[in-house]
């Protein structure tokens, strides 16, 4: 029983020190901001393809509720980016995300990070600078635990990548960055008219795969943490430019600024 | 300061969201590879019960043998009193599959596994009046490039998100020969929609589908028609003429390439 108290002691404490981490809350603004002016690109986006996102939904009154959740989607979406972005409006904005991916035709993995995003905002504090409406104090730190869950619930999709590729015949004998780059679609023009030798492609993808794996490893340690998030960072960058995902690199690489927040540089 | 109430807060996320994002995509096995299963990636449906599990659990049981890589993954994967009471107790229950679904993603990532760079298709949509060509096709070019539609930095993934549904409704049609209505009715859908993005009176739209696959060892991309349908006022009201294709992404380059290092079925998964 003794020894029970004492790891329940121990867990408590941690805990309470997990809970006091501080990230900089500049930074989260400025997320804040990336991330709403993505987030319309992204809603316009559906908007326009509204017809055929509603592909399934068989009634009119369905589809009806469809486009007015889009449009209320984007206005939770501009109080967040004004600064107004309680927690009952980011709860809104994420409710009404949901509800509008979840019930969207197509569904992508650009739909799955903006969701996720839109989820852990909920926790953060993102409002302390660049605030129009200036309700809130600006205060250099605020908790930093909902930031270290986003990046470890992102992490989490990473290790489960690298292990279906570790499962994957062609990434398995080497030849999966090969047959991507093979694709065309998803790198720019300049990239395909590039001779790139066997030697490069397989090295590239080993370690594509190291880094899915390691990421989260890395997090967890400390002194690491910073290459983790400097790997995801270029890992969204690649995807930005020269590979062609859009929106995929963008709301990754807005997530990388969110990241940011927890790393502590020496002054 | 820390208060009581944000640390169940943390808690409570911590444990239904945070560890399940690690935990769960190692342990439940989705089948998710409708495109070209069970060929492609062997992480391989265990839990779905609408299928025959046995010939691939035993495919990943030989194939792990061959490699040792995960021996705990082994344990949970040949364990099914271990796997199925997470499957049932947890994974199964509707209320948390409801809130999973709006914030992680707890089955396995499988971004540009073999599904993707074999099972798919690129997509042309042609609008034609009598014989003439009116509009170019968009999605991708000719060389598979990136065509107009999704060609920008921030251009939505929507119109090459239709390879999915669209592979799916090829595939199937090239094997089993028929579409049921839903599929039939959202082609027409998806026709629909580029009619409208385009706003221009045809009489006739079609699409044209190459295996994505094609362009290494220099194979020569073969555009086929898949479909074709008459319009009028706009839209497609009447009946879709499909065909099947003789070309057909398990016949390329890559999976040959393969073929003499696994020896695996090549059967999609059946329409139901």
């Amino acid at each position: 029983m003794l020894f029970l108290l004492r790891i329940y002691k121990k867990i408590d404490f941690y805990v309470e020190y997990f809970l006091q981490l501080e990230a900089d809350s500049r930074v989260l603004s400025v997320y804040r901001i990336v991330f709403s002016v993505i987030g319309f690109i992204f809603i316009y986006n559906n908007i326009l393809h509204i017809d055929l996102m509603t592909i399934g939904l068989e009634s009119h009154y369905n589809i009806k509720i469809y486009r007015i959740a889009n449009y209320c989607w984007l206005l939770s979406l501009f109080l967040i980016n004004m600064g107004k972005g309680v927690i009952w409006f980011k709860t809104i904005h994420w409710l009404l995300a949901a509800y509008v991916i979840n019930k969207s035709f197509i569904f992508s993995v650009e739909n799955y990070l903006y969701l996720l995003s839109a989820f852990w905002i909920i926790f953060v504090n993102i409002n302390s600078y660049y605030n129009i409406l200036g309700q809130d104090k600006a205060s250099g730190k605020v908790k930093a635990w909902p930031v270290y869950f986003f990046f470890v619930s992102l992490a989490g999709n990473f290790i489960s990548s690298g292990i279906t590729k570790l499962l994957d015949p062609i990434w398995l004998h080497g030849l999966g960055i090969k047959y991507f780059f093979s694709l065309g679609w998803p790198s720019i023009n300049v990239l395909n008219s590039i001779a790139i030798p066997d030697s490069i492609l397989t090295f590239a993808n080993y370690s594509v795969i190291l880094f899915e794996i390691s990421v989260l490893l890395f997090f967890l340690i400390p002194k690491l943490r910073k290459i983790s998030i400097a790997m995801v960072f270029i890992f969204f960058s690649l995807l930005t430019f020269p590979f062609r995902l859009d929106m995929i690199g963008p709301i990754g690489l807005s997530m990388c600024i969110c990241f940011t927040s927890i790393i502590r540089f020496k002054k | 300061m820390v208060s009581k109430f944000e640390k169940n807060v943390m808690l409570l996320l911590l444990i239904t969201i945070v560890i399940p994002a690690i935990v769960m995509p190692l342990v439940v096995f989705k089948n998710d590879y409708r495109y070209h299963y069970p060929y492609a990636s062997l992480p391989i449906t265990i839990f779905n019960k609408e299928i025959n599990e046995k010939p691939h659990r035993m495919n990943l049981k030989t194939f792990l043998q061959e490699k040792e890589y995960f021996e705990i993954l082994k344990y949970i994967v040949f364990n099914p009193v271990i796997s199925r009471s997470f499957f049932k107790y947890i994974f199964e229950n509707k209320y948390y599959k409801k809130f999973i679904r709006m914030t992680v993603e707890t089955s396995p990532f499988t971004l540009f596994n073999s599904h993707h760079l074999f099972g798919l298709y690129g997509i042309r949509f042609s609008m034609w009046q009598g014989d003439k060509l009116l509009i170019l096709p968009q999605i991708f070019r000719e060389d598979l490039q990136s065509g107009k539609l999704t060609n920008s930095l921030f251009a939505s993934r929507h119109w090459q998100g239709l390879m999915y549904p669209i592979a799916d409704c090829i595939n199937r049609y090239s094997q089993i020969g028929e579409l049921n209505n839903q599929h039939i009715s959202m082609i027409k859908n998806i026709l629909n929609h580029y009619l409208n993005r385009n706003n221009i009176d045809v009489d006739k739209i079609t699409i044209d589908v190459t295996p994505i696959y094609s362009r290494s060892a220099n194979e020569k991309i073969n555009w086929e028609r898949f479909c074709y349908a008459k319009v009028e006022n706009k839209k497609v009201n009447g009946e879709i003429n499909l065909r099947k294709l003789n070309h057909h992404p398990f016949s390329l380059h890559g999976v040959k390439e393969l073929k003499d290092k696994f020896e695996y079925g090549l059967t999609y998964y059946t329409l139901k």
